[in-house]
């Protein structure tokens, strides 16, 4: 699971640092940076999973506005229980990973400056570039030192300064430490459903859903194959919940579509509607179900940016329960923002974020129960001190 | 900019709340600074749930460090004005709280009888020119003290009818167009009374 997350000169990040827990919810104003810290994280955790490079992934225009450094910082660290078994067992442990980001705002290029991997205290990867090495001339790499499970310093390697090293890493038998840290990139699920995105065609298989939730027709045809007993706890979720009359998702071919349909039977009638003839509620709670099943199947973190938006009253405590409840029973990681005073009053005291900043000025973050704290022991529910504005001010 | 609201309103029902949102609209108060709490349903009965939450309020706001106003509405429903603002004084001195005191921005509103005497009033009123004008247009009631307005508000005819929803009703933007003359404000100020002018 994601324990700690540090940005600075990333927009409104500046030495900004969080930490989290099993269930974690991100509360505070509007503007006041939840989003950016997903985004933040998000762009950290395609780089690591080799969806971008620095180029599309950092522009310049990521940088801090008032800040004049030009250079990036992001850490994260990771803790993952034992895993696999007999000769194929690894003991869990802490890994911290840094990665520094030089910019040259003029030219609006940039370059990883250094990135480091570390198990335990214990190097995985280690690169940096010299700072004397010219932007512009020669090719843009810079060399990278390995090291093995054991610890045991390993071969020198030129890498592609766009890139991370880490994500760009062969695999072989004497790495996998380093395996398993990019393994929880590449299942990290980051949404931020915009329903009226997600499209019921595709043409291909996608490995991992898009923020949005756009191309959830192609990570369905990829669950469907890869993970099939987590689409079938997602459809019974779903049966038991919003969607009753639902049997089944499945993926039809229309020569070299394929267009993700709900299946009902109602009165025994089969009925079949395309993704996008599902109401923009309906779509939403289908990708949560889906994010949700998957997520646990993994053991893996769920970030999700308002998961109660386009849900009905009836549908949100529900869900919420049930991420906070997959959370503390370890199935998975939920880390979640929300303003819904339902998600306020349920979980902001024990696992809230508060985060707030100045007009212009940095995000900052408290722990809620702090706050709550300062005010006066009440029926009032917390949402409704929160609504008039009156935690932020203490 | 981030939301401090400073002033709270507790009504007994939507009609109250109404009222204290169509003054505050007519006076350009602007929304951001007031904040209505009503977490409680149905249109009678709820005397006891805003007088419970009105000590909670007041409970609030005087162990807060920063006080905001608070503007309480409650019908009088016939109890007697002095015997409703005794209720909520026995209830405040029950729980160790201080008495109701406008130094600290704290207001009681009891319309006599009920809102929707109030609210039939203001369009009678609005529509015939000024509070002091006896007439108004047929189709709108006189206000006397034999009917049962909230009655003929909420069940005249089976159903709300749609006139409450309409501007002549709106009790709170019509007192809020009042605008005290110097003197009148003056007088009212000393006497008390209804010295002022519909604009």
């Amino acid at each position: 699971m994601l324990t700690r997350f540090h940005a600075d000169n990333f927009k409104c990040l500046q030495n900004f640092t969080i930490e989290f827990d099993t269930f974690t919810l991100l509360t505070g104003p509007n503007g006041s940076g939840k989003s950016t810290v997903l985004e933040a994280l998000r762009s950290v955790a395609n780089l690591l999973a080799q969806r971008g490079n620095l180029e599309t992934l950092f522009p310049t225009a990521s940088l801090t506005r008032w800040d004049n450094r030009a250079e990036q910082v992001f850490e994260v660290d990771v803790r993952t229980p034992n895993t696999g078994e007999g000769a194929e067992a690894l003991a869990g442990g802490n890994y911290h990973y840094a990665l520094r980001i030089g910019y040259d705002r003029l030219r609006r290029q940039n370059r990883v400056v250094e990135e480091r991997l570390a198990f335990e205290d214990k190097d995985l990867y280690r690169a940096s570039l010299d700072p004397n090495t010219p932007q512009t001339s020669g090719a843009p790499s810079f060399r990278a030192q390995l090291f093995k499970d054991s610890g045991q310093r390993g071969p020198e390697v030129m890498m592609d300064w766009l890139y991370s090293g880490v994500a760009r890493i062969q695999e072989v038998a004497d790495n996998r430490l380093l395996q398993r840290f990019r393994r929880f990139f590449n299942q990290l699920v980051i949404l931020g459903i915009n329903p009226d995105s997600v499209s019921a065609e595709t043409r291909a298989d996608e490995p991992m859903i898009d923020f949005n939730g756009g191309n959830f027709a192609g990570w369905l045809l990829h669950l469907l194959s890869a993970e099939g007993l987590a689409c079938r706890e997602a459809e019974r979720s779903l049966k038991d919940g919003l969607l009753p009359e639902l049997a089944l998702f499945q993926l039809e071919a229309e020569g070299s579509l394929r267009i993700a349909k709900a299946v009902f039977q109602v009165n025994g009638k089969e009925i079949k509607l395309r993704l996008d003839e599902l109401s923009a509620g309906q779509r939403a709670i289908v990708i949560l179900e889906h994010a949700l099943a998957v997520a646990k199947t993994w053991g893996g973190t769920l970030i999700i940016d308002e998961p109660a938006n386009f849900l009905g009253l009836t549908e949100i405590q529900p869900l919420l329960h049930r991420l906070h409840d997959a959370g503390t029973a370890g199935q998975l990681q939920a880390i979640i923002t929300s303003h819904h005073p339902m998600s306020i009053d349920l979980f902001a005291e024990q696992a809230g974020r508060w985060l707030e900043r100045a007009a212009l000025g940095p995000t900052r973050c408290h722990q809620v129960a702090e706050r709550v704290e300062r005010l006066p022991d009440s029926a009032m529910p917390l949402s409704e001190m929160v609504a008039r504005g009156w935690a932020q001010t203490g | 900019m981030s939301r401090a609201c400073s002033v709270i309103i507790v009504p007994e029902d939507a009609d109250h709340a109404a009222v204290a949102c169509g003054y505050l609209y007519e006076r350009n108060v602007e929304p951001r600074t007031y904040h209505v709490c009503r977490k409680w349903t149905g249109k009678n009965g709820n005397f006891d749930r805003a007088r419970a939450w009105f000590i909670e309020e007041v409970r609030v706001q005087v162990r807060r460090a920063v006080k905001a106003g608070l503007i309480v509405l409650i019908d009088e429903d016939g109890q007697g004005l002095e015997a409703r603002r005794q209720q909520l004084t026995a209830e405040l001195s029950q729980a160790g709280l201080p008495a109701l005191d406008p130094a600290q921005g704290r207001l009681l509103v009891i319309p006599v009888r009920n809102v929707e005497t109030w609210m039939v009033w203001a369009a009678r009123w609005q529509a015939a020119g000024g509070p002091r004008s006896p007439a108004g247009p047929l189709g709108y009631p006189t206000v006397d003290e034999t009917h049962d307005y909230k009655r003929w508000l909420t069940r005249g005819r089976g159903r709300i009818p749609p006139e409450r929803r309409l501007a002549p009703f709106d009790l709170g933007r019509a007192i809020g167009r009042l605008k005290p003359r110097a003197a009148a404000a003056r007088a009212t100020a000393r006497l008390g009374g209804d010295s002022e002018t519909l604009e």
